[in-house]
């Protein structure tokens, strides 16, 4: 089910009623849990097995890290959980594309094995909640949370349904303990839970939509356009997938609003960053946190050697990259991305003499200009299907050379995406610096309304209603 | 009581609003000089040719041109995309509201086209002002036709009504596309697959219905065929045939003028002209005229 179809808005009212008309929190956690099962199983109830089995393995695995106190048996059952987590995510994510490279390698060899891949369906959401039970393990074998004694409320926290297949991914301290306590929904809480499930609906069929089609014509059909025209369809790229995951991120935060949950923010204006690490903290902020937490600090963050550090920082990019999914793209992608933030650190001398030198604010716009070609970079790769899609793309923008607006294709659908780009970046920024702005949306319901009114408008108004997927869907 | 209150005020907001926004930009649609909003403005729109298709007569059909040098009163009724059963709606109701044009050209490279929904939603905008386009949507696509009568702001939803913004204080008749193919992509077209033409039958039927209306009008119907790049044309394995085939299908003879240019000049790509080709066709349809009462020939 998928929060922009029919079916999902029948079972969100439905659910809604159900919700706020139970006082009592234990029949709301199993309403929950009933709830989230078939949201997802209406995908495929098949795989409701696999979240099932995860639930059970990280659930007796969290109880018996918290009663072991021999640190070896200790150790044990953490690789128990990352064995069972791991081992499924790789089985159905990456098996295929391991051994196509088994294959592909073995073949430049001049071998000739006889491996055949696998039909495997990638079930949706894995990489998201297998990230949030490893959470809920890792962090009792770091003694930093006491196990859920409730299994209930545990499977709960590894389904609950708004952000179950494209995160924020959220770590058990943070969630478990909202489940516990009574989460009250007041009127308030509806009306602004509700104001950004419409902000990211917006964002999803008005703006990622929209670009969709012209992104994706550029991208298998790049010799069809100009230089120009290829550079806006990168640069349309890069607000289609922000919408796209930032749409879905505050409809899930929403959602968790108008039930009582408090979900942390996922993005935060990412292309006004100013350099890498900047960019990081404001993009997929969930799982930016996990891999610095999870992987990054684990494997010596920034404690040792210069060179230590460059070494953790390019791995825990790479592995971000293959962790949205089995291509080469990703890990180019990641490793780009790991390749910045290295360069970042070693021409930081540069960075602060070139500060000296140039007026603030040009050095600020030029930082932010710098860091969002680069990121548009990388994008190219990670949205192309193969490593020659995207080389080709690059090698159409260089040799064509066509830089005049005139000669661009589809002229009014790109007036019309930069348009609406130019609307929500501006309104983002006036209501993520402007303090009063934000204030007199806290407090005012009739202002509150006022703009839902206007979104409402503007998705009548530019909306595109095909039930298209959400991209991060199939990570 | 106050969220009562609360819930009034959205709902007079969001609806109420809504639909004077849509009021006032129904009034700016129907002042502009795109071509279908001068067809339902009831405009001055008396014309002696029309020219009818898809992106294909679009971009084949340059009345700037024509009027000047064939003081020929020509207009281009075309559309990317159109379909044919929009192009007999939008005939209909040209002909209920105005004087019937002498000669209508009608590109037929949609006959071809495999999609036969005819996607009459994306003329919504021009719903209101025409029961048949109406009739054609609520019969294709009920949901969108009753989001229209609650929520009349989805009927701008459309690129419909840019171009109706577009072209509110100039004429549309000077669209065209001003670029010409690239040598590379030109080149490339030589490596592409072979292609067949067929007739789909759902298509055909349609155009039957737009041939029949427009005879039993007394109007002189002339299909034609734009021409193609070369080395795309030299893909297609079939075109005669089939449009042989169709010429029996109609009963009318068709201008084939798909390998009737042979520069790579005359084409922005391997499907449309560009304004130097549109010239050149432009002549070429002229000379097909046969009316002894326009003076077309220079």
């Amino acid at each position: 089910m998928i929060f922009n179809s029919f079916a999902f808005l029948i079972f969100f009212l439905i659910f809604y009623i159900l919700y706020v008309s139970l006082k009592d929190r234990r029949y709301r956690i199993v309403l929950c849990l009933v709830g989230s099962y078939f949201f997802y199983g209406w995908w495929d109830w098949r795989f409701l097995s696999l979240i099932i089995f995860s639930t059970l393995v990280d659930f007796l695995v969290g109880k018996a890290l918290h009663t072991e106190s021999d640190d070896s048996r200790r150790k044990k059952w953490l690789l128990v959980s990352l064995f069972s987590n791991l081992g499924l995510l790789f089985f159905f994510k990456y098996f295929n594309f391991f051994v196509d490279s088994f294959v592909e390698v073995a073949t430049t060899l001049g071998m000739s094995p006889s491996v055949t891949a696998l039909n495997i369906i990638l079930p949706v959401g894995i990489s998201f909640y297998t990230f949030q039970t490893l959470s809920y393990t890792i962090d009792i074998y770091w003694r930093r949370m006491e196990p859920e004694p409730n299994l209930i409320v545990f499977a709960t926290y590894v389904a609950f349904f708004p952000q179950l297949v494209a995160g924020p991914i959220i770590r058990a301290i943070d969630l478990l303990p909202q489940f516990r306590d009574q989460n009250k929904v007041t009127f308030e809480m509806a009306i602004s839970g509700l104001m950004l499930v419409l902000v990211g609906y917006f964002k999803k069929v008005v703006l990622a939509d929209s670009l969709a089609p012209l992104v994706d014509n550029g991208f298998a059909n790049p010799y069809i356009y100009t230089s120009l025209n290829l550079c806006i369809i990168v640069v349309f790229y890069a607000f289609q997938i922000y919408c796209d995951f930032s749409g879905y991120s505050d409809i899930a935060i929403g959602i968790g609003k108008m039930f009582g949950f408090h979900f942390p923010r996922n993005f935060n204006l990412p292309y006004i960053a100013q350099n890498f690490s900047d960019f990081w903290k404001r993009w997929h902020i969930s799982l930016s946190g996990w891999l610095r937490d999870y992987l990054y600090i684990p494997l010596g963050g920034n404690r040792g050697s210069s060179v230590l550090t460059q070494r953790n920082l390019m791995l825990t990019m790479l592995l971000g990259g293959l962790w949205h999914g089995a291509n080469w793209t990703f890990i180019i992608w990641g490793g780009l991305h790991g390749g910045y933030l290295v360069a970042q650190r070693i021409l930081q001398p540069v960075a602060v003499r070139l500060r000296g030198v140039l007026h603030k604010s040009i050095y600020t716009i030029f930082s932010i200009l710098m860091t969002f070609f680069l990121v548009n970079l990388a994008w190219v790769f990670f949205r192309s299907q193969s490593m020659s899609q995207a080389f080709d793309l690059l090698a159409y923008i260089y040799n064509n050379g066509d830089y005049s607006f005139s000669n661009v294709k589809l002229k009014f659908q790109v007036i019309e995406g930069m348009l609406l780009i130019f609307m929500l970046y501006f309104g983002e920024l006036i209501y993520t610096t402007k303090p009063k702005v934000r204030e007199l949306f806290s407090y005012n319901n009739y202002y509150k309304l006022g703009f839902a009114s206007f979104i409402l408008w503007l998705i009548l108004f530019f909306g595109t209603f095909e039930n298209n997927n959400f991209i991060y869907f199939q990570f | 009581m106050n969220k009562l209150k609360l819930f009034v005020y959205f709902l007079v907001l969001f609806i109420g609003v809504q639909w004077i926004i849509s009021y006032v930009l129904g009034m700016i649609t129907l002042q502009s000089n795109f071509r279908y909003s001068m067809l339902y403005s009831n405009k001055d729109m008396d014309y002696n040719i029309l020219c009818v298709g898809n992106s294909r007569a679009t971009h084949s059909f340059y009345t700037p041109y024509l009027n000047d040098a064939y003081d020929a009163n020509a207009y281009n009724f075309s559309y990317n995309s159109l379909k044919l059963g929009v192009i007999k709606v939008l005939l209909e109701d040209y002909l209920d509201r105005y004087q019937n044009p002498e000669t209508v050209f009608l590109e037929v490279s949609e006959v071809f086209s495999p999609d036969s929904a005819n996607q009459f939603v994306k003329y919504n905008l021009y719903g209101g002002y025409s029961s048949r386009l109406e009739d054609a949507i609520l019969q294709e696509d009920p949901v969108s036709h009753y989001i229209t009568e609650i929520f009349p702001l989805y009927r701008y939803n459309t690129e419909l009504f840019q171009r109706s913004l577009y072209y509110l204080n100039k004429s549309d008749q000077s669209w065209i596309n001003r670029y010409t193919i690239s040598e590379e992509l030109n080149l490339l077209e030589l490596e592409g697959e072979m292609e067949s033409f067929s007739i789909n039958a759902s298509n055909l039927e349609t155009l039957n219905e737009i041939v029949s209306l427009l005879k039993e009008s007394h109007i002189e119907v002339q299909l034609y065929i734009a021409p193609y790049l070369p080395n795309y044309l030299s893909h297609i394995s079939n075109l005669d045939d089939q449009l042989e085939l169709l010429e029996s299908k109609t009963g009318l003879s068709i201008l084939d003028l798909s390998g009737s240019l042979i520069e790579t000049d005359n084409f922005s790509d391997r499907i449309h002209l560009n304004e130097k080709g549109t010239k050149v066709v432009g002549d070429l349809l002229m000379k097909h005229v046969n009316r002894s009462d326009l003076e077309f020939e220079k």
